[in-house]
């Protein structure tokens, strides 16, 4: 696998490689057609489909993923890969280290002194846990929207800003292009654009968390992982923050940890799940990935009987 | 406003106190209330007191007292401003010195180092925080003023000829003077500074840093960007602690400003000069009448200034605060 | 679509960046303030912790060789003795002192000593420290037990505030002025704790006030339920729970008040033998405040019984500091 990093991110670098012939979702694929796609793909065309993701729209290809708090295994050997342009859902009972493999995919975890990686987590084919890898890079590339609406305590307009004046643009007009795009993406610019220079934490909590997203698209990332974003907020703003997801969905990869069930089934085109193993010696419960698959299918016909326990509600 | 201000006074609260049938409990009751007043009358006492003893000379002098920079005991008259002067320049540059130096080193406690590294960081600044003000004056007078005497010469020719530099690094210092008192102020208050500025960062929420690293922040953006903006108030109450401090350090500066008998307004930080506590503690051992009641006065300014200090590091720290939760 | 809207394209398209994580796109000035910034901060330790390295060593190299437990029981030798009379037999004869022992110099030559000022500063302290800690934890008692937001233990909590920042040589004037000039009691150990007291207290119930705030509310509910009062639930319960926490905080504000001389210098007097120095009313001496005479005296002997008495009051005051260390550490582990 050889990149070329001056290529353009339109371009899948590996699509010419791809033998398989499939009208999955893919980035220069006109909107209308991708939707087509994901309808008729159910079932008849799944294992087709499959094969030409491992082979052309991977973004993440993690394979043999563990996470250790010091001696504590907190996962256990997560091997999946996530798609390009779509949604991918982690999802399992509480404690099962779905958020710190999410965290595991902008190296945030590096900010936890006992945290230590094994397997690898390619992204484009390169380990972002190889040595040479700066963290920086790869959470300028990754961003990420946090459980709890994290807004600077700043104006809206220089929370969004930020990211982008960290990447050098300088110019006011640039940087109000910037922060109204940003804005306008996260559904949230009619509801502050006559109040940019009022402090963010002045905002509903809905708002925020689309502040959040705005001031995470704001630095053009190709992926935004999202830590159960809707936790904190009432349905109508879940309900507002789901709708942006679909939209945005056409420009970024998306994963998001969740531990609703609905909200998987709803948003979700991939599906993982987590659950956990108790050591009944040691006490220790560790994470594992039990089920990986399109959406419909975990929710459908899991292989798993404990995915189906558990999104039958029979467990946890 | 007294029942919404008190928040922990429940039902429990107002129950114990209002039982008043126990004589041990009312005895223990009024027993800890007369120790809080305790307090109360000291500082009463203090200022009775201390103003009382330095009344003579106050009542003489007047304002002439404190914006004087005539002080010549013999002579009965006593304007205090050249120590004013002294312990401000003085404080200043300890200020100036430790500010920096403390925020970088709870910097480094807080957000670079690893977490073993950081006991140690807070063991060092805890027995810097403990060696005695006397053993500071102890090791500067006897170890180093013969040497700093050498530097500040060196620093005086080199400074020579050029504007303002050649004022504030004057010639003629004995290795004791305003920057000496300065320099050993600066160590004694980062332990402090460090202390209070440390605890400040420990409370910027995870959540708040992260978001700035996710971001694509480099370690120090996300501090310039997050930490520093949301720790103002507690920096600024830091400083404040430690200029309370500095200005009341009395036996190191003592013996390391240099002492002159008659301070003058000077921006010369080479030279000797003489700082509020260092007056009273070579003088007021020998000194009776009215010099007595002069030096006394002193103790009453720093007992005012303290104070002062006091109600504007309240103003600051609320008003960075009010900032911080986007009041504007 | 618009013109603007291209244009608005164009302003966020500078923004994107290739996906392989290995092209730089953070710039080499950001990466290098980084780089500077953290070194800016580990050289800020380095400096601070200098000054601790310097003293210490400097400290122990110059008292080693005077140290041992005859110098620290040993009376002063007084200024004449240490100045003149050691191996200057012109000066003896002068004094009438015996010509003949005096050719026996090393023998006869006065040794230097810093007893009294071990005991005074014992006794200084050990006084000082029974009357500001147990009134401290009382009056923290009443501002987190009975006061907590009422307006009087808010002023209180605020003088507190005040009186932790009131120089320590304030303490001392206020002592001499109240108890010395005003009441005539004479210069005396009393005073010079009395004056330490003063700058213990607001330090105590500070301390001992945020021990008290860590005691379970549940703990209090629960003894309350049981019928007890609130003196007993306080001595039985709420005191015994923060007793470690008490202890460190009263062990540092100890500590502070063995190193201070500002508020001894013009309360205790003078003492020069163990004697003298083992009264509570009499004049007295403290380490702090020899070394302080030593400095500025100018002796003979003077430089090396300071280093002498400077590794004392430090090996003193450093036990205390870190034995308070281990013990808040063990009590904020449970």
């Amino acid at each position: 696998m050889s990149l070329d990093p001056n290529q353009p991110e339109e371009e899948d670098p590996m699509a010419s490689d791809s033998s398989v012939q499939t009208s999955e979702p893919r980035p220069a694929a006109p909107a209308g057609s991708a939707h087509d796609a994901t309808i008729d793909l159910t079932g008849v065309l799944h294992e087709q489909a499959r094969a030409a993701e491992s082979a052309s729209s991977v973004v993440f290809d993690v394979a043999g993923l563990s996470v250790y708090y010091g001696a504590f295994q907190a996962v256990r050997d997560v091997t999946l890969s996530i798609a390009w342009n779509e949604i991918t859902a982690f999802i399992g009972p509480s404690g099962c280290g779905k958020t710190t493999v999410l965290r595991c995919f902008n190296r945030m975890n590096d900010l936890i002194e006992t945290a230590r990686v094994e397997g690898s987590l390619r992204y484009h084919g390169v380990d972002l846990y190889d040595p040479k890898v700066n963290p920086v890079e790869v959470r300028r590339r990754i961003g990420m929207v946090f459980q709890k609406p994290n807004p600077f305590p700043k104006s809206i307009f220089d929370n969004v800003a930020y990211g982008p004046r960290l990447s050098g643009v300088r110019s006011r007009a640039e940087l109000e292009d910037v922060v109204e795009e940003a804005l306008r993406s996260a559904a949230l610019w009619d509801e502050v654009k006559d109040r940019l220079k009022r402090s963010a934490l002045g905002l509903s909590g809905g708002q925020q968390q689309r502040l959040c997203i705005a001031r995470a698209i704001a630095v053009k990332p190709e992926v935004i992982l999202m830590d159960e974003p809707c936790s904190a907020l009432d349905p109508v703003a879940t309900l507002r923050i789901e709708q942006l997801m679909q939209e945005l969905k056409a420009d970024y990869t998306i994963i998001i940890v969740t531990h609703n069930m609905q909200q998987a089934a709803r948003v979700s085109d991939r599906t993982a799940f987590f659950t956990v193993d108790v050591d009944t010696s040691t006490g220790d419960r560790t994470g594992e990935l039990i089920e990986y698959d399109r959406t419909e299918r975990i929710f459908s016909q899991p292989a798993d009987t404990r995915t189906e326990d558990y999104v039958t509600g029979r467990f946890g | 406003m007294q029942t919404i201000a008190d928040p922990e006074a429940g039902p429990e609260r107002s129950a114990l106190s209002a039982t008043n049938g126990s004589v041990p409990d009312t005895a223990f009751r009024v027993l800890a209330l007369a120790s809080g007043l305790l307090v109360l009358v000291i500082l009463a006492l203090i200022a009775i007191t201390t103003t009382q003893k330095a009344w003579p000379v106050l009542s003489k002098h007047q304002l002439d007292y404190f914006f004087s920079t005539d002080w010549r005991p013999n002579e009965q008259h006593f304007g205090i401003l050249g120590f004013v002067w002294g312990t401000v320049v003085a404080s200043t540059i300890g200020i100036v010195l430790a500010v920096p130096t403390s925020i970088g080193i709870a910097l480094f406690a807080t957000e670079v180092a690893p977490r073993r590294m950081r006991r140690t960081i807070t063991t060092v600044m805890d027995l810097l925080a403990s060696v005695p003000s006397v053993v500071f004056g102890l090791v500067g007078f006897l170890v180093l003023k013969p040497r700093l005497q050498n530097w500040y010469q060196a620093l005086g020719r080199w400074c020579e000829g050029i504007p303002i530099l050649h004022n504030v690094f004057g010639t003629g210092s004995s290795g004791t003077s305003l920057l000496t008192a300065g320099i050993v102020l600066a160590i004694m208050i980062t332990p402090i500074i460090t202390s209070v500025t440390r605890e400040v960062f420990d409370t910027v929420p995870r959540n708040d840093k992260e978001g700035a690293l996710a971001l694509g922040a480099t370690r120090s953006e996300m501090i310039t960007g997050v930490v520093l903006p949301h720790s103002s108030g507690g920096m600024a109450g830091a400083v404040m602690l430690g200029l309370g401090r500095a200005k009341g350090e009395t036996i190191a500066v003592t013996l390391l400003i240099g002492g002159v008998s008659n301070p003058q307004i000077t921006v010369n930080i080479l030279g000797p000069g003489d700082a509020m506590p260092s007056a009273i503690a070579r003088n007021l051992q020998e000194a009776s009448g009215d010099f007595r009641a002069a030096l006394i006065g002193l103790g009453v300014t720093l007992f005012v200034i303290t104070m002062l200090i006091n109600l504007a590091s309240r103003r600051i720290v609320g008003v960075f605060d009010q900032r911080l939760k986007g009041a504007s | 679509m618009t013109a603007t809207t291209t244009e608005r394209r164009s302003a966020a398209g500078r923004l994107a960046v290739p996906t392989d994580v290995r092209v730089a796109t953070v710039t080499g000035r950001r990466l290098a303030r980084n780089r500077v910034a953290t070194g800016a901060m580990g050289l800020a330790f380095l400096v601070a912790a200098l000054p601790l390295l310097f003293v210490a060593f400097t400290v122990v190299g110059k008292a080693t060789n005077v140290m041992g437990w005859s110098f620290l029981t040993r009376d002063i030798p007084t200024t004449a003795a240490a100045t003149e009379l050691q191996g200057n037999c012109a000066a003896a004869s002068k004094y009438g002192g015996d010509t003949a022992a005096c050719k026996k110099v090393p023998a006869a030559a006065p040794r230097p000593g810093i007893g009294p000022a071990v005991v005074g500063t014992l006794i200084t302290t050990g006084l000082a420290a029974l009357l500001a800690i147990p009134l401290g934890i009382l009056a923290a008692v009443y501002l987190n037990e009975y006061g907590r937001a009422r307006p009087l233990a808010r002023l209180v909590r605020f003088m507190t505030d005040v009186m932790v920042g009131v120089p320590s040589i304030v303490m001392g004037i206020f002592v001499y002025a109240l108890w010395v000039v005003t009441m005539g009691q004479g210069r005396s150990a009393l005073a010079a704790s009395i004056a330490l007291a003063c700058l213990m207290l607001p330090i105590v119930v500070r301390s001992s006030e945020e021990m008290l705030k860590l005691v379970p509310n549940a703990l209090r509910e629960g003894s309350a339920a049981l019928g007890s009062r609130t003196w007993k639930t306080t001595l039985r319960v709420v005191l015994p729970t923060a007793l470690p926490g008490l202890v460190s905080g009263a062990m540092l504000a100890v500590a502070r008040a063995a190193g201070e001389t500002a508020p001894v210098l013009f309360t205790i007097g003078a003492a020069a033998t163990v004697r003298q120095a083992t009264t509570v009313t009499g004049q007295s001496t403290t380490l702090s405040f020899q070394i302080y005479n030593l400095i500025t005296n100018g002796g003979r002997l003077s430089p090396q019984m300071a280093w002498g008495a400077a590794f004392t009051l430090i090996v003193l005051v450093l036990a205390l500091t870190l034995i308070a260390r281990a013990v808040s550490a063990r009590f904020m582990m449970r």
